[in-house]
C-alpha cells in the first residue's frame, strides 16, 4: 500500500526497510550504494538488492445513498443501513490500524467528500456524516467514482458500498477510471433478498424509490422477465468488477454483516507475505 | 330469438361484475416502494402488450361466461317454429288451422305437406311451450271450436286432416273472437297456421274492419301469431288443378266446362281421365299451357240414359293431390221449371217469356195467379217469380222460405197495383221484402241505372267480357223496395236500388224495382232481364233440381235428412263439410257434386307485410316458414349457452394459469 508515512502495510515501492524483496540487474542510474558486492563477487555481475518498503494505508469508503438503497422488505434493515454499518466498521478498523480513512457519499444533492485522515477523532466526523445520510432520489455513483478518481492522486483503497443500480456501462467506465489511476478497488454489492426472489402473493403497485414511476403489475406474470433482467445486470456488474480487478463481494442484507466483514478482511490477507 | 323467461335477462347487468371487481382490485393493489425499478420496468415493458391482451381475454371470458349463464337460465329459443312460438305462456291458445287443399302441397323436401309440416311444428311448440295452456282448435273445414286435452295428439285428430274446403280466415277469426268473448278474462293468444293464400285471407274484404272492431271489444289484447307456410314445393312436377265450371245436359250428351290450372311456367301434356257414374274410365291427352286453361268437353251418355248422374275428371299425381279430382253432376232430361206467379197482364207474359223462351226446350214456365200459389211444384221448380201484391199469408211465407232455404231462387217484382196495408199500416212482406208506392219518373226524364255488380250475381259480365246493358235501360216507373239484409246489386243514379238480393241459406231472393212493361221500363228489350232470370234459373236448378255443382263447405240444399256420400267410396272422405265428392240425399233423388273451390288453385298469396297490415295495431308476430327442412326446426338453445359457459370458464382458467417458470435456475441468481 502506498502511503506518505511508514506503516504496517506493504508499499508498492522498494524502500529501505529490513524486508528483502528481490535482486535485480543493475542499470545505469541506479544508486551504486545499493549494489550487492557479495553477489558481484560470486557471479561477476552487478545486482541491486531491493527491500520491501512498508507504508501506511489510505482508504476511501464510497457509500451510495440513492433512493434504491433505502429499500427493505419486512423487518430487515435497508441496504443503506447495512452499508452504514459496514462503512463505520471499516472506518473504525482503519483508524485503529493507524491508517487514514476518507468517506465519499453519493447522493441526489451531489457528492460529499471527507478527505482521508489518520487522526482518531476523524472517526467521529465520519460517523456523523453516516448518521446524517438518508436515502433519497436518484444519484450517480459513476460520477462520484469519476470525481474520486480525479481527486485522489495517491494510490488508495477505494471501498464502494452500493446496490449498483446504474447502467453497467457507466459503472464500468468509472471502475476502469479508478483502476487506471492505480487505485485498489473493493466493491460491496448490496441486495435485498426480496429483490432477488421477487415473490409476492398478489398484484402490487410498485412505486419507484428514486422517481415518480409507478407500475401496477402482477409479479407472477413478470417474475421470469424480471429475474432475467436482474440476472443480466448481476452478471454485467460482476464482469465490470473483474475487468477492473476489483475485489467484488455480493452481499444480501440478511447476511450478518460481521461475517461479511470478516470474509472481506480475510480475503485480503493472502496479499501479505 | 325468444326467451321463455325474459325477465331474467335483466340479470345480464350482473355480467358487469367481473369488470367491477377488476376496477375495484385495481384500486386495492398493495403499494410497495421498490428500488430495483429498472428491472421491473424492463420486465413490464417487455410483457405489457401480451399481458394486457391476456387480461382483456380473461375479463372477456368472465363477462361472457356470466352472460351466457344468465341467457341460458332465461331459456332462449331461436329460429324456426319454436322461436316463433315461445314467449310468455298464455292460459288459452286458440289454434286456427288452415287445412284447405292448398295446404296439401308437399314441402321443399317432398316429404310432407305444408299441413303436416304445420302440425309437426304446432305439436312441438305446444308440447314444449304450451305450458298447460288450454288449447282450442278451430279448423278451417268444420269451423267449430274443439278443446284439446293434454293427451290429444294433433296429428291424430280428424280436425287436422286434409280437407277440400277453402279456408275462410276472417270467418275463423270471427269464431275465435266469439269463443274468447264467451270466456272473458283469459290470457289468450291466437295462433294461425296458414299458407297465406289470398283467397283464404280475403284482404280486400270489408270483414276485416268489423273484425278489428270485434278485437277491440275483447277485454284484453290478444296476441296473434301467424305461422306462414309460404315455401314452394321443391318437386320437379308442377302442380296441376282441375275445376268444373259448368255442366249442361244437351239431350244424350253433357257439356262440361273444365278449368285447368297449370302452375308451372311451361306448356305440358297430361292424360286426363274421365269417368261417368263411377263406371269405366276414358282417358284423353290434353296440352295445357302455363296458367289457366278452360276446355269445353262433350261427353256422350249411354243411349237411353234419361236420368241424372255424375262424373269425375282426374289428373295424374302431382305435389298436391287434393285438386287433381273434380266432380260434376248432370241433370235428367226434365225441363227447368219456372213458376211465374203474377197478375195477369203484359208483365206476367213477358216474365214468362224471359224465363222460358220458345227456343229453349229445356225451359218451362208455369203461369199462376197469386191465389194459385199452392200449385207450385216446389220439388221441381228452379225459380219462382212473384209479381203481385204480397198477401198477408203465413203459409205462403213459410212455403217460400222453405223453398229458398234449400236452394230455390225467388225473384220478386213490384205489383202494378199498390199492396194493401196490413195491421198498423204496415205492408205485408215476403221473406222480408216489400215495395213502397211506385213512382213515375219526371216527365222530362227517366230513372237511369248507373252502377251494378259486374263480377258476380245476376248482372255479372258475360264470358266474352261484355256486360248486360243496364245503362241503356229506360225506366219510367219504379217501386222502391225494402229488403231486410238485402245487398243492392244495381243502383239508379240517385242511389236507389234497381235490384237487391239476399242469400238465404242455399237459395236467394232477389227483388227488382221495375217491370218489363211498357208503362214501367223496357227491361225485356235490352240484354238485362233475360240473362238475369236465366242465371237465377240455372242457380236454382243446380240446387233444387236433380243435379248440383257446389264447392265443399257450401251448404247443401235442405231436401230432407242428411246427405250421404256416393263417390268416392274410400274412407278418406268424411262429410260434405270436409271432403269433395258426389253426395246424394237419402232417397237418392238429388245429387250434389262438391268440389275443391276453384280459388284454391290460385297461387296468389299475401305477404307478411299485408298480414301485419290486416291486424293494424294488434300485437302480431308472423313467422314465415319458407325453408321447410327439419333442421330449421329450432330447438331450445339454452344448452348451447350452457356449453358456452363451460367453454368460457375453461378458457378463462387456462389464461389465468400462472406462467410456467423456467426450468434451470439462473446461475447468477442460483448463488443466492
Amino acid at each position: 500500500m502506498l502511503g506518505t508515512v511508514s506503516g504496517r502495510h506493504k508499499s508498492p515501492h522498494r524502500g529501505s526497510s529490513v524486508e528483502f524483496a528481490e535482486y535485480r540487474k543493475y542499470v545505469p542510474g541506479d544508486d551504486t550504494r545499493r549494489l550487492d558486492w557479495r553477489a558481484y563477487a560470486r557471479s561477476d555481475r552487478f545486482y541491486i538488492k531491493e527491500f520491501e518498503a512498508e507504508t501506511n494505508l489510505r482508504a476511501y469508503i464510497v457509500i451510495d445513498s440513492s433512493g434504491s438503497m433505502g429499500f427493505s422488505a419486512g423487518d430487515r434493515m435497508s441496504k443503506l443501513d447495512y452499508a452504514k454499518r459496514i462503512a463505520s466498521s471499516l472506518a473504525y478498523l482503519t483508524l485503529q490500524g493507524g491508517d487514514a480513512i476518507g468517506l465519499s457519499r453519493c447522493a441526489e444533492s451531489g457528492t460529499v467528500n471527507l478527505p482521508a485522515r489518520r487522526n482518531p477523532s476523524h472517526l467521529e466526523v465520519i460517523l456523523d456524516l453516516l448518521e446524517n445520510t438518508k436515502s433519497e432520489g436518484p444519484a450517480s455513483l459513476p460520477d462520484t467514482l469519476h470525481e474520486l478518481a480525479e481527486k485522489v492522486r495517491q494510490r488508495a483503497l477505494i471501498i464502494i458500498i452500493s446496490d449498483f443500480f446504474y447502467p453497467p456501462n457507466e459503472l464500468r467506465d468509472a471502475l476502469l477510471h479508478l483502476r487506471f489511476n492505480k487505485h485498489d478497488i473493493a466493491a460491496f454489492h448490496l441486495l435485498d433478498p426480496q429483490e432477488i426472489a421477487f415473490e409476492f402473493d398478489r398484484p402490487q403497485r410498485f412505486v419507484d424509490l428514486e422517481g415518480s414511476e409507478v407500475v401496477i403489475a402482477d409479479p407472477n406474470t413478470i417474475a421470469d422477465r424480471y429475474k432475467s433482467a436482474l440476472s443480466g445486470f448481476l452478471e454485467a456488474t460482476r464482469r465490470n468488477c473483474m475487468d477492473s480487478k476489483s475485489d467484488y463481494h455480493r452481499v444480501l442484507t440478511d447476511q450478518p454483516y460481521d461475517e461479511v466483514l470478516a470474509d472481506f478482511l480475510t480475503a485480503r490477507l493472502p496479499k501479505k507475505r | 330469438m325468444q326467451f321463455l323467461n325474459p325477465l331474467i335477462l335483466g340479470a345480464l347487468l350482473l355480467a358487469a361484475i367481473p369488470v367491477i371487481i377488476h376496477l375495484i382490485n385495481k384500486r386495492r393493489h398493495r403499494t410497495i416502494k421498490w428500488g430495483a425499478m429498472m428491472f421491473l420496468l424492463q420486465a413490464n415493458r417487455q410483457s405489457k402488450g401480451r399481458r394486457r391482451l391476456r387480461h382483456i381475454l380473461i375479463l372477456t371470458c368472465r363477462v361472457l361466461a356470466l352472460a351466457a349463464l344468465i341467457t341460458a337460465i332465461a331459456r332462449p329459443i331461436a329460429g324456426g317454429w319454436l322461436g316463433w312460438a315461445g314467449n310468455n305462456s298464455p292460459e288459452t291458445i286458440i289454434l286456427i288451422f288452415d287445412r284447405s287443399p292448398s295446404m296439401e302441397v308437399t314441402d321443399a323436401l317432398g316429404e310432407q305437406s305444408k299441413r303436416a309440416n304445420a302440425i309437426t311444428r304446432l305439436s312441438k311448440a305446444l308440447r314444449e311451450f304450451g305450458g298447460g295452456a288450454k288449447v282450442v282448435l278451430i279448423d278451417s273445414a268444420t269451423r267449430e271450436p274443439l278443446s284439446l286435452t293434454n293427451s290429444t295428439k294433433l296429428e291424430e285428430l280428424p280436425q287436422t286432416g286434409p280437407s277440400d274446403a277453402a279456408a275462410d280466415i276472417p270467418g275463423l277469426l270471427t269464431t275465435a273472437i266469439e269463443y274468447l268473448s264467451a270466456s272473458p278474462g283469459e290470457n289468450a293468444e291466437i295462433w294461425i297456421a296458414s299458407d297465406l293464400q289470398e283467397s283464404n285471407w280475403q284482404p280486400q274484404s270489408g270483414v276485416w274492419e268489423s273484425l278489428e272492431k270485434s278485437f277491440d271489444t275483447l277485454p284484453t289484447d290478444v296476441p296473434i301469431r301467424v305461422l306462414a307456410l309460404t315455401g314452394d314445393s321443391a318437386s320437379d312436377t308442377a302442380n296441376l288443378g282441375v275445376n268444373v265450371q259448368r255442366v249442361e245436359r244437351q239431350g244424350n250428351a253433357i257439356i262440361v266446362d273444365l278449368q285447368f290450372n297449370n302452375q308451372s311456367s311451361s306448356e305440358i301434356t297430361i292424360p286426363v281421365t274421365f269417368a261417368i257414374d263411377g263406371g269405366s274410365e276414358t282417358q284423353q291427352s290434353l296440352r295445357l299451357s302455363a296458367g289457366t286453361t278452360t276446355i269445353r268437353k262433350r261427353i256422350e251418355l249411354a243411349s237411353g240414359n234419361n236420368s241424372a248422374g255424375f262424373g269425375s275428371v282426374k289428373l295424374p299425381a302431382d305435389p298436391n293431390s287434393r285438386d287433381n279430382l273434380a266432380w260434376f253432376t248432370y241433370g235428367d232430361l226434365a225441363p227447368l221449371v219456372t213458376a211465374v206467379v203474377a197478375e195477369p197482364g203484359t208483365a206476367a207474359d213477358r216474365l214468362a217469356i224471359a224465363a222460358a223462351p220458345n227456343a229453349f226446350n229445356s225451359r218451362t214456365a208455369v203461369k199462376l195467379t197469386p191465389s194459385e200459389w199452392q200449385r207450385i211444384d216446389w220439388e221441381n221448380t228452379s225459380m219462382v217469380i212473384w209479381q203481385a201484391a204480397i198477401p198477408q199469408d203465413e203459409a205462403l211465407e213459410s212455403a217460400m222460405r222453405s223453398y229458398v232455404e234449400r236452394g230455390g231462387q225467388l225473384a220478386i217484382f213490384p205489383p202494378t197495383k199498390e199492396s194493401a196495408t196490413g195491421e198498423g199500416g204496415v205492408r205485408p212482406s215476403l221473406l222480408g221484402v216489400f215495395f213502397a208506392d211506385n213512382e213515375p219518373a219526371p216527365l222530362d226524364g227517366q230513372f237511369s241505372v248507373t252502377d251494378w255488380k259486374k263480377d258476380t250475381g245476376s248482372f255479372a259480365n258475360f264470358d266474352d267480357g261484355s256486360s248486360p246493358a243496364l245503362d241503356l235501360l229506360f225506366v219510367i216507373r219504379r217501386a222502391p223496395v225494402s229488403m231486410e239484409g238485402g245487398i243492392p246489386i244495381a243502383l239508379y243514379s240517385d242511389d236507389v236500388p234497381f235490384a237487391t238480393t239476399r242469400p238465404i241459406k242455399a237459395g236467394a231472393v232477389t227483388a227488382f224495382t221495375s217491370l218489363p212493361d211498357d208503362r214501367w221500363s223496357d227491361m225485356l228489350q235490352h240484354n238485362v232481364m233475360f240473362p238475369a232470370l236465366q242465371r237465377m234459373i240455372i242457380a236454382g236448378a243446380s240446387r233444387v233440381g236433380g243435379a248440383r255443382l257446389l264447392d265443399v263447405g257450401e251448404p247443401l240444399p235442405s231436401v230432407g235428412d242428411d246427405w250421404k256420400l256416393v263417390s268416392p267410396g274410400d274412407a278418406s272422405s268424411i262429410n260434405s263439410l270436409v271432403s269433395a265428392g258426389i253426395y246424394a240425399d237419402r232417397d237418392g233423388k238429388f245429387l250434389a257434386a262438391l268440389n275443391v273451390p276453384s280459388a284454391e288453385a290460385s297461387t296468389e298469396r299475401i305477404d307478411v307485410a299485408a298480414v301485419n297490415a290486416l291486424f293494424a295495431d294488434k300485437p302480431i308476430r308472423v313467422f314465415e316458414e319458407r325453408v321447410t327442412r327439419e333442421s330449421n326446426l329450432a330447438s331450445p338453445v339454452w344448452r348451447f349457452f350452457a356449453y358456452a359457459v363451460l367453454v368460457f370458464l375453461f378458457i378463462e382458467g387456462l389464461l389465468s394459469l400462472p406462467p410456467k417458470r423456467g426450468g434451470d435456475p439462473d446461475p447468477e441468481l442460483a448463488a443466492f
